[in-house]
């Protein structure tokens, strides 16, 4: 009865933070996980996800090159996306209104309940 | 004007008129076809005939004429000659005798008008058919005596060819007419006429109304008789087809409606559902929350009022009463709720030592009347003075008093029931009665809402007792038989190697003593509650002094409370008007880091015991989760373990040696090889720091900050957002002391599984 499980890609460069979302929402969703800022958006082509996860501080390439690169290829502009960093407490994410840097956040510190309650709106 | 022209084009366009137009049509060619034949023959056969008949007439003449040569008889000649010019064919006949001319005559001709014209003319008929017939002798037939020059009149002749030609034509074209109109006749009647009466038929007939064609008079064994045939079964089959597809499109649609309704059903049984979800939501939160925190303050007040001086013996029954009462209906709430969990499959087992022997003797205590009024005894045997579980005591309590009381019930009269230890692979605690299980129950025994025979029987007791005894990894089983009677086998694990049972489990809840009174520091405690009745016995519990006890009625005025002054432990509501916990944890968290302040202990404090809720908590960033009702002993023990700090201070806050970081459970195997990352993460950071790289500094700190923050570790979390946000500003001294604060941290910190975690005593005894 149960659908399919959602794909989300989650782009971070630290491994620590894939692992524990692995073991926090990966019961829940279909992860798809890289540490290659460089990368993401061929794996997002070829992934197809329902929605993207982005650190924003990464060596190389920042969260919002990365994000502006998604918005301008025709493939993933409709996939909804979100920054997953630890610039902002929850709480401040709160008081923005869950919008960091014109887009989604999430906060790093997000109590694991919260995360995938934010998480099912974006994938609404 | 239009609907003529249409009419005429359909008319022209039918199968009649196209029929006997091609088929007359057809008639004329051949008709003149048939005719030029006839014509060309007639006219050589005419032309030949006459040819023939001017040979014979000069056959009739040459023995006259013979003797008129022979004898040069001019006048014989010359009536020889007018007697041939009477046949109208002959235009001018001469007669020869020897190279001299005995008669000659031509007709009158509009081509001949005289002598000299006659003579050119019959030189000219001469080329044109002249006849000259050679005269012989009559006597020597050798002998040419003369000759007869006979010119044929071609008008005449080609006239009565023309006369030939056109009797023969118009015998021929009446032939025609009549035969190719009865051609046509036929053609039409036969074949054409019935085919256009079919067609027409078919143009109206409505075959689903069964009309069928009718074959035309006398065409039933011919071929359209079999074509009628032929059409009239295909209808059929097509009607028959059609009506299937019908009967089967009704079908489907009956279908669909059916399943739509059942459909339309369901929904609003889903809502139904829903609605008892709801209810079922509800009910458990007033029984959690509403019914829960009223009844421990009831618990928690003899305890108190036991304190100071002594009671008399009748005021402590009634003391001992209030408390009983009010735990045991505490243990039934607890207990309903957690059965619900146990089906849901979410009920999270948290084994203790638990004495068996030592339970089994105090459930047969209190069941010690009852068993006496049926004339039962009840003898326990094969045990050791201890035998431990590794299991839950409240659950191995509620397994036992239902088991033993159903033993007792359903023991015959004077009779016993049995009880037997024996400790092995797994402890197997069998009771015995003399009683047989009703046939009409045996095979539902431990199903749910099965019973026999008992008028207020809810079938739930055997059913909970067995999923008890299953979600703490034993067994519960049944034997019965009118001859051995009934006996039931609970298994349960034993104690695992090693493990060693620090504290008995007792029947009522620790006496606090002075002595645990003595060993709590002087802390700053801020009780936070909407309930005042639950801060008076929190307020009681909290000896002061050592103690200095603050209060604040919901979140908000917590968070006033600790901008006046911080507390060393916050034990916060979950639950309260104006600002919840979680939120003014956040509050609480957020202004003491930004102050400087060490944080204080927070203590989730809620009427929530279960899994999810202690997760939750921990999630949220509490130290701890303590489920309302605490005894005085386990808060006083938490309170023993923590450390008076003195807060406002410049210098940097340093991280307590032992600094507990509660995880997880999903993630407490993950904790050291995260550790270890991090450590080389801080090595890292020390680095750049040595090489000046402040840039790499706030990449490095940065990363730590995100991911300390995820796992819970909001101390080392806190250290890496201050080294990122200060990074450029702040001396590079500054700087070392906090990665220093880290590195301590790191080292000393204590990290524990959060699911170890029921009551704090245990943890205290464990740690």
């Amino acid at each position: 009865m149960k659908s399919v499980k959602k794909k989300i890609l989650v782009i971070d460069d630290d491994e620590a933070v894939l692992g524990y979302l692995q073991k926090k929402i990966g019961y829940l969703y279909d992860l798809v996980l890289t540490t290659e800022p460089g990368l993401a958006l061929d794996f997002a082509v070829r992934e197809e996800p329902d929605l993207i996860l982005c650190d924003i501080d990464m060596p190389d390439i920042d969260g919002g090159e990365i994000s502006r690169n998604f918005l301008k290829c025709e493939f993933t502009r409709s996939i909804p996306f979100a920054y997953l960093t630890g610039f902002v407490s929850p709480s401040e994410v709160r008081e923005l209104r869950g919008n960091v840097g014109g887009r989604h956040g999430i906060a790093k510190a997000t109590p694991a309940p919260e995360m995938i309650q934010t998480i099912e709106q974006l994938l609404r | 004007m239009s609907s003529k022209k249409h009419f005429v084009r359909s008319f022209c366009s039918g199968l009649i008129p196209k029929t006997a137009f091609t088929i007359g049509w057809m008639a004329v060619v051949a008709g003149v076809l048939s005719l030029s034949v006839t014509a060309a023959v007639t006219r050589d056969r005419a032309e030949a005939n006459s040819a023939r008949e001017l040979g014979e007439l000069l056959d009739t003449v040459e023995s006259t004429v013979r003797i008129a040569c022979f004898v040069e008889d001019q006048t014989l000649a010359t009536e020889v000659v007018r007697g041939m010019l009477k046949n109208s064919k002959v235009l001018g006949v001469a007669i020869r005798a020897n190279n001299r001319e005995l008669a000659r005559s031509y007709r009158a001709s509009p081509g001949a008008t005289d002598d000299i014209a006659e003579f050119s003319g019959l030189v000219k008929g001469g080329a044109n058919g002249r006849l000259t017939r050679r005269v012989a002798s009559p006597f020597n037939p050798e002998q040419t005596v003369g000759e007869i020059v006979l010119d044929p009149d071609p008008a005449a002749i080609s006239q009565r060819v023309a006369d030939d030609v056109k009797f023969v034509g118009l015998l021929l074209g009446a032939q025609w007419l009549v035969i190719g109109g009865g051609l046509l006749a036929l053609v039409l009647f036969n074949v054409v006429r019935p085919i256009k009466i079919i067609s027409d038929h078919l143009h109206r007939m409505d075959a689903e109304l069964g009309e069928r064609l009718s074959p035309p008079a006398g065409q039933d064994r011919t071929e359209i008789g079999r074509l009628v045939a032929d059409i009239n079964a295909l209808a059929s089959r097509l009607v028959a087809a059609i009506d299937h597809a019908t009967e089967q499109t009704r079908q489907l649609q009956e279908a669909k409606e059916r399943v739509d309704a059942q459909a339309r059903q369901l929904e609003v049984k889903n809502a139904a559902l829903a609605r008892a979800v709801q209810v079922q939501e509800e009910v458990e939160r007033i029984a959690r929350h509403d019914l829960k925190t009223p009844l421990s303050s009831i618990a928690a007040v003899p305890a108190l009022l036991r304190r100071g001086r002594r009671r008399s013996e009748e005021e402590e029954a009634l003391l001992s009463m209030i408390e009983n009462s009010a735990k045991r209906v505490l243990r039934m709430v607890s207990l309903s709720l957690d059965l619900f969990r146990m089906e849901e499959g979410a009920y999270a087992f948290q084994p203790k030592a638990v004495d068996i022997v030592a339970l089994v003797l105090a459930v047969t205590r209190d069941l010690a009347n009852e068993a006496q009024s049926r004339a039962v005894d009840i003898r326990i045997s094969g045990h050791a003075p201890q035998t431990f579980v590794h299991a839950e005591e409240i659950l191995c309590y509620s397994i036992l008093a239902n088991l033993l009381k159903n033993a007792v019930e359903a023991a015959p009269e004077r009779t016993m029931v049995r009880i037997s230890i024996e400790a092995g692979e797994l402890v197997r605690l069998s009771i015995h009665n003399d009683g047989a299980v009703p046939l009409p129950v045996r095979a539902s025994f431990f199903e749910k809402y099965a019973t026999h025979g008992k008028s207020q029987g809810t079938g739930l007791g055997t059913y909970s007792a067995r999923l008890m005894a299953r979600v703490q990894h034993g067994e519960l089983t049944m034997e019965t038989s009118e001859m051995a009677g009934t006996t039931l086998v609970l298994e349960l694990l034993p104690l695992p190697e090693g493990a060693v049972p620090s504290e008995l489990p007792g029947a009522g809840s620790s006496v606090p003593t002075a002595s645990s009174a003595t060993a709590i520091p002087a802390l700053r405690i801020l009780l936070v509650d909407d309930d005042p009745d639950n801060t008076l016995i929190m307020k009681l519990f909290l000896p002061s002094p050592p103690l200095e006890v603050e209060t604040a009625g919901n979140g908000r005025d917590a968070v006033e409370a600790c901008r006046r002054r911080r507390p060393d432990v916050i034990f916060m509501d979950l639950e309260m008007p104006v600002m919840d916990g979680c939120e003014a944890l956040q509050w609480i968290r957020a202004l003491q880091a930004e102050r400087g302040d060490a944080p204080s202990k927070i203590v989730a404090f809620s009427a929530h015991d279960d899994e999810a809720s202690r997760r939750r908590s921990v999630a949220a960033g509490f130290d701890l989760h303590l489920s309302k009702p605490s005894s005085q002993g386990e808060i006083l023990a938490l309170l023993a373990g923590t450390k008076a700090r003195c807060g406002n201070t410049d210098v940097l806050p340093e991280a307590a040696p032992t600094t507990t970081v509660w995880v997880d459970e999903d993630l407490f195997e993950a904790i050291p090889g995260f550790l270890e990352s991090r450590r080389t993460l801080v090595a890292l950071v020390r680095q750049s720091l040595a090489s000046g790289n402040r840039e790499s500094v706030r990449q490095l700190a940065h990363k730590l900050t995100g991911s300390f923050g995820m796992y819970g570790f909001v101390r080392a979390a806190q250290i890496c957002r201050e080294l990122e946000d200060k990074h450029r500003s702040a001396d590079p001294g500054w700087l070392a002391r906090q990665v220093d604060a880290l590195e301590r941290h790191l080292t000393h910190v204590a990290v524990r599984s959060r699911t170890g975690v029921r009551g704090v005593s245990t943890d205290n005894n464990r740690g």
